[in-house]
């Protein structure tokens, strides 16, 4: 039975981080990682008819590494590649998730400008005059408030590990 | 200093995992838009090929179609024509008709081909059939016509000539198709034996031309009423 496209969608979405980690791990940068994930969910499409949903990921991973070796070709490294260890080797455990929730648990303790100006250029990767055009604010009040930011969020750690003990 | 660089060293690795988190999500709506574009491209491309792949296979159906009704309806035509077209002659040596013709001693009649008569019979001839065809019917008929017949035409002047005309031509009422290509005919018999009587000068007098008309032209005395009377004695 064809997989749909809800269903393919889905099981994409579930293993981006853990192919976009493999790319990297091989490749070294995230771009390229991100293209080599771009171009093996392409093959993958065209050969859904063919794939179970419960092979979706050994094969993906596959063909990410597949396809980031091939773009480390292209790029005419100096170093010789080992393609067998490369297409061997596990994918890199995630150890972002859990940096992330505190992260996350001690940017919302910030107050409300403060937090907004962090969010906005970390996770939604805004310049400082993109923040100016989405909060009304000058570029040298974004700066301060993103140096107080930085401050409390010091006070914040250090708070936390204390607790922590 | 040493935790004051560690203190910063730890709010630069939950700001990078902000960031990566961030990068992460926009990297997975992207391949989301990349899997619609791509779902959306192949039924895009699916619906023509099906319509490319059906439409000329029914436009092919359709005329073979219409070429077998075609052939079904002109073969078994074509396969009758010449025994229908049999039967019409046979039909046509017999359909001689007569036209009749009152003259002062009595009425003559005179065996007509009913040309027109057959030829309005005639409709079950397939309009596909070729015009050569036609060819034979014309010749019987010309058969049927050149009867022998021995004619004195004897040119008097006429007693009544409405007589005449009320039977020799037919009005609009009557049908004109079946008396009036007749009515050619005995005109064109006479004619054919006034020719052969001028071989014998005994039985062919001419018109005596005594008047003139309106015009300076000599007038044939036997025109009267602008119709011609002619005595027609049986030989």
């Amino acid at each position: 039975m064809v997989m749909t496209t809800e269903e393919f969608k889905r099981d994409i979405l579930r293993l981006q981080p853990r192919l976009q980690r493999t790319a990297e791990s091989i490749i070294g940068d995230a771009d390229s990682a991100a293209d080599a994930v771009q171009e093996a969910v392409i093959t993958l499409w065209e050969q859904r008819a063919t794939i179970k949903s419960q092979d979706m990921e050994k094969l993906s991973l596959t063909i990410v590494k597949r396809r980031s070796i091939d773009l480390l070709r292209k790029q005419k490294p100096t170093i010789p590649i080992d393609t067998e260890s490369l297409m061997l080797a596990e994918p890199p455990q995630d150890d972002n998730e859990e940096r992330y929730r505190l992260a996350r648990k001690l940017v919302e303790q910030l107050p409300r400008r403060q937090r907004d100006a962090i969010l906005m250029k970390y996770e939604d990767g805004l310049s400082v005059e993109e923040i100016e055009k989405a909060t009304g604010m000058s570029s040298t009040h974004v700066y301060a408030t993103l140096s107080r930011a930085y401050k409390s969020l010091r006070e914040a750690i250090r708070q936390y590990k204390e607790k922590q003990g | 200093m040493n935790t004051e660089n560690e203190m910063n060293e730890e709010v630069r690795q939950l700001l990078d995992s902000l960031e990566e988190h961030g990068k992460n999500a926009r990297r997975q709506k992207e391949l989301g838009d990349l899997i619609d574009r791509l779902a959306d491209e192949e039924k895009e491309v699916a619906m023509p090929r099906k319509h490319r792949t059906l439409t000329p296979l029914w436009w092919v159906m359709g005329a073979a179609a219409a070429c077998l009704l075609l052939w079904l309806l002109v073969k078994p035509n074509a396969k009758q024509q010449p025994e229908m077209e049999q039967e019409i002659l046979v039909e046509e040596t017999k359909a001689v008709d007569s036209v009749k013709t009152e003259v002062n001693d009595g009425v003559f009649e005179q065996p007509v081909a009913n040309e027109t008569f057959l030829a309005e019979e005639t409709p079950l001839v397939p309009q596909n059939a070729p015009m050569k065809k036609e060819k034979p019917k014309t010749q019987i008929i010309e058969k049927v016509v050149e009867q022998p017949m021995l004619v004195e035409v004897k040119p008097t002047e006429p007693k009544d000539t409405t007589n005449i005309g009320s039977n020799t031509i037919p009005t609009e009422n009557e049908t004109p198709s079946v008396v009036q290509k007749p009515q050619r005919r005995v005109i064109r018999s006479l004619n054919l034996v006034c020719y052969e009587c001028q071989k014998d000068p005994e039985f062919f007098t001419k018109p005596v031309m005594e008047d003139r008309t309106l015009f300076g032209q000599p007038q044939d005395p036997n025109m009267k009423n602008g119709s011609l009377a002619l005595e027609i004695k049986l030989n």
